[in-house]
Order: structure tokens, then sequence, then C-alpha cells
């Protein structure tokens, strides 16, 4: 009996030490905490990719993600709404826009930035390779300075299957069930990038906002 | 921490078939509903405003007000783009009261009448 919180303990010391090898370098908190938003904007994003519905199906994506680490996320179908009735319908014009009239515009303390790099599939003989890449910019309305920045590539094809366990087996499980579709499903790859872009402890550190218990005392930044 | 119900899934199915707005509509209402009920009041940000604009592009103004309101009384840091969208339902109920008036008889459809 005695034993078995030993045994647990330890193990719990050997994942930590597993995880803690295959983090990310570190990255640097100082303006974001500096600036310490309390609400993030997320505006369309620019499209790099071949698929014309990409940025509209990925706007779906980033509100849970975002809030779940404790931010206020302004509803991203009513931003889009009201941005395309101020002219500003194509993202790139969007992005290219003043920071801070943004942030006026909408009252927001932070905006979120992302470009989709990629959003493809490669048919193979035997096979099919989904890939999704991100590139997500958060930058501060009281500076309009770069807060944070991640880019993170997500690959699935079936030989990926039983690498990862845990989460990554059922996502790539959901993936492949959608592959027997004619056509692939982004959806939960995309979901799943989002989650290794802003989750805790899976992520590269993204501080937990005002909504969440973490904040302002939060190991994803002082690792 | 939040009550999202298929947030995620509802926004992905407007965005692939942008013209089915009262499936969208009904959607957002349970969601709505649910977070209230059972979710136990843990309504995310975004989703009062998401279904308040809905409401909106149907015509239901009353029903409108009402939520975009929720919203900013939930999150204060909604409050800028929540009263500009009250002023918006306003404007827009406005007009639509000013041309009722002129055209005597029916009433007009929830997207405005064009000329």
């Amino acid at each position: 009996m005695s034993r078995k919180p030993v045994a647990v303990f330890v193990s719990i010391l050997a994942l930590l030490a597993v995880s803690g090898c295959a983090t990310a370098p570190k990255k640097d908190f100082t303006a974001f905490q500096s600036e310490n938003p309390r609400s993030v904007l997320v505006i369309p994003a620019v499209n790099k990719s071949v698929e014309v519905n990409a940025a509209d199906y990925f706007l779906s994506t980033l509100s849970m993600p975002l809030a779940e680490r404790g931010y206020y996320v302004f509803p991203v179908d009513v931003v889009k709404h009201l941005l395309e009735n101020d002219g500003l319908a194509d993202s790139a014009m969007v992005h290219g826009a003043d920071t801070m009239k943004l942030c006026n515009l909408f009252g927001a303390d932070s905006v979120l930035y992302v470009s989709i790099e990629r959003w493809d599939a490669h048919y193979l003989v035997l096979t099919t390779q989904v890939t999704v890449a991100f590139d997500y910019t958060i930058k501060g309305c009281k500076t309009g300075d770069i807060l944070w920045n991640h880019k993170q590539v997500m690959v699935y094809s079936p030989q990926n299957q039983g690498g990862g366990g845990g989460i990554g087996t059922l996502v790539a499980m959901a993936i492949s069930a959608a592959m027997t579709k004619a056509a692939p499903n982004y959806m939960p790859l995309a979901r799943q990038a989002n989650g290794m872009a802003f989750k805790y402890p899976e992520g590269p550190g993204f501080p937990a906002g005002p909504y969440h218990p973490d904040h302002l005392k939060d190991p994803a930044t002082s690792r | 921490m939040y009550a999202w119900g298929n947030y995620d899934e509802t926004l992905y199915a407007h965005y692939k078939n942008p013209q089915d707005h009262e499936k969208h509509l009904e959607k957002l209402k349970m969601i709505v509903t649910e977070a209230e009920t059972t979710g136990g009041g843990k309504v995310p940000p975004g989703l009062y405003a998401e279904y308040a604009f809905a409401l909106h592009e149907a015509g239901r103004t009353d029903e409108a007000v009402i939520y975009f309101g929720k919203e900013k009384e939930k999150w204060p840091e909604s409050a800028v783009v929540m009263d500009k969208m009250l002023r918006n339902v306003k404007r827009q109920e406005e007009i639509r009261k000013s041309r009722t008036t002129k055209d005597t008889g029916s009433a007009p459809e929830p997207g405005g009448q064009k000329q």
C-alpha cells in the first residue's frame, strides 16, 4: 500500500523529465507580462494556402483555446462582419492596417494575427498526407509591439499513428475516420495545432489570462 | 472553464453554408440555453454576442438588444464593440420603422427592402 504513492510520484517525475526535454526553447514573456492583456481580438487569417475557404474555416477554431487560457475573446463572426462593414473584407488589408487603429476600433487589449502557411493534402500511392502550418503573432494594444509569436506545423499521414500516444492518437483516429471520405477534413488537425500553440503544458508557453486561476503566477511563463 | 457545446462546429458549418441562417440561429440558441442551464452559467466569451448578431440578422431586434446587453454585462472587455452593435441595431430599426410608415401595408423583410 505504502509503495504505490511513491511509484506514482516517481512516474510523475519521469514524465516531467521527458516533457521537459521535449519542450521548445523558452520564450521571452517580458513584453507580454508588462502589457498584461485581458482581451484578444481575433481577426481573419491571411491565407497563403490554395484552399480558398481555409481562412473562414480556421476562424472557427481559435476562440476556444484562447478563452480556455483565460482571455476574453471577441466574437469572431461579429468582428468579421464589423471589419467588412468598415471596408476591410480582405484579410491582407486588416493585417496591413495600423494595430492601434484596430485596437481602438474594438476596445481590445491585444490582436492575434495568424497566417495560414499551409493547408493542403498530398495524395501519395497508398496514403494521403495532410499538412497545416500556422504562424501566430499577438500584438499588444499599449505599444503595438509583438508580445508573442509561434509557428506550428502539423502533419498527418496514417504512418504517423501510434507514435505520440494520448491526445495525439485520439486526434489521429478522428482524422483517420475523416480521411475515409473523399475530401480530407482539416479541422481536427487545425484544432490540434492551436492546442499545441496555446495550451499548457503541451505548448511552447502561453501566459494565462485574467480569467484563468494561473494568471500572473503562471508556470508556463516562469519555466 | 466554459460550456462550449458544439460552438466551433456550429461556426464551421456556418462558414460552409453561410446562407443557412435559420439553422445557425437555432444551433446558437441551443448552445446558449445549454450553457445557461446544464452548463451552470459558464457561458463562454463571445457566445451571447454571436447569438445576438444572428438574431439581429433575422430581424429579431428586441432579442438582439437583450443578448448584446448580456455580453456587455458579463464581459466588460466587450463594451466598445457591444455599444457599437447596439447603436447599429437601433439605427437599422429606425430605418425599418420609417419605411413601414411610408409603405403602408406590408411589413418589410428582415434584410431591409431594396428600391
